[in-house]
């Protein structure tokens, strides 16, 4: 019996796999960029003369 | 192999409250191939990662909403290749672990109008961009995937709404499912 399309992970469709691999890639340098934004604007934990604490 | 601990798919039935039955099934049709051991024949037993486990907890869910199991399996495709891009990029990332961390932005699923699959990521208050969409019938098959539909969407939160406020950047009309990951992440029993 054949099995329903919807009902199997994506196959071997190139052209599907390239966008969903291309989405990865915009997901994951966007992700890059808010880690770095999110660590521009940290405030420093820390300091050895206490600076920052207050 | 995925470093880490690893899950029987007893524990993993008991640790997401689904029946065993189901896991399986998202097994059998490759949505999600066991990390750590894949069954070998009768008597043998699949071995699974936490990666295993965020990725059942999403496939679960998108099932519930009666999504189409290739399109769960099209979303955890994007998900495996996100993180391996991102450990190239950053020493140490890993799934779910790294978003489980305080910082971690906020990963999202979007299904609009039933129709078409998106992603975003950003941080409560702050800019959110969406990536996609992939059309659910290029994801079945029903329809060739196209390179129009390749073109990536990133704009911000609050720009492409309704006029009566309802939709996201994407532009959903009528229906919006999101499913965000990193909450899924971090609500899994790994500590």
């Amino acid at each position: 019996m054949a099995t329903s399309a919807s009902e199997t992970a994506p196959g071997e469709d190139a052209a599907l796999f390239k966008l969903l691999d291309h989405i990865a890639v915009e997901l994951a340098q966007e992700y890059v960029r808010l880690m770095e934004a999110a660590a521009e604007t940290e405030p420093p934990a820390h300091s050895d003369t206490g600076a920052g604490l207050r | 192999m995925a470093p880490g601990r690893s899950f029987t798919l007893s524990e993993l039935a008991r640790d997401l409250n689904a029946p065993q039955h189901r896991l399986i099934h998202l097994c059998e049709k490759g949505v999600i191939a066991p990390d750590v051991e894949d069954a070998r024949g009768r008597g043998s037993s699949r071995l699974f990662s936490a990666r295993n486990l965020l990725e059942f907890a999403i496939a679960l869910r998108l099932r519930r909403a009666m999504l189409p199991v290739a399109a769960a399996g099209a979303a955890l495709r994007v998900l495996r290749a996100f993180e391996g891009r991102l450990q190239r990029e950053l020493p140490g990332f890993s799934l779910p672990e790294s978003l489980r961390e305080d910082r971690a932005p906020d990963l999202r699923i979007i299904v609009s109008d039933g129709s078409t699959i998106y992603f975003s990521l950003g941080r409560p208050g702050g800019e959110t961009k969406v990536f996609g969409g992939v059309s659910l019938d290029q994801i079945t098959g029903d329809k060739p995937a196209s390179m129009k539909a390749a073109t990536i969407a990133a704009m911000p939160a609050g720009k492409g709404a309704g006029a009566n406020g309802f939709g996201g950047p994407e532009g959903s009309r009528f229906v919006r499912l999101e499913l965000s990951v990193t909450e899924i992440a971090r609500d899994l029993p790994l500590d």
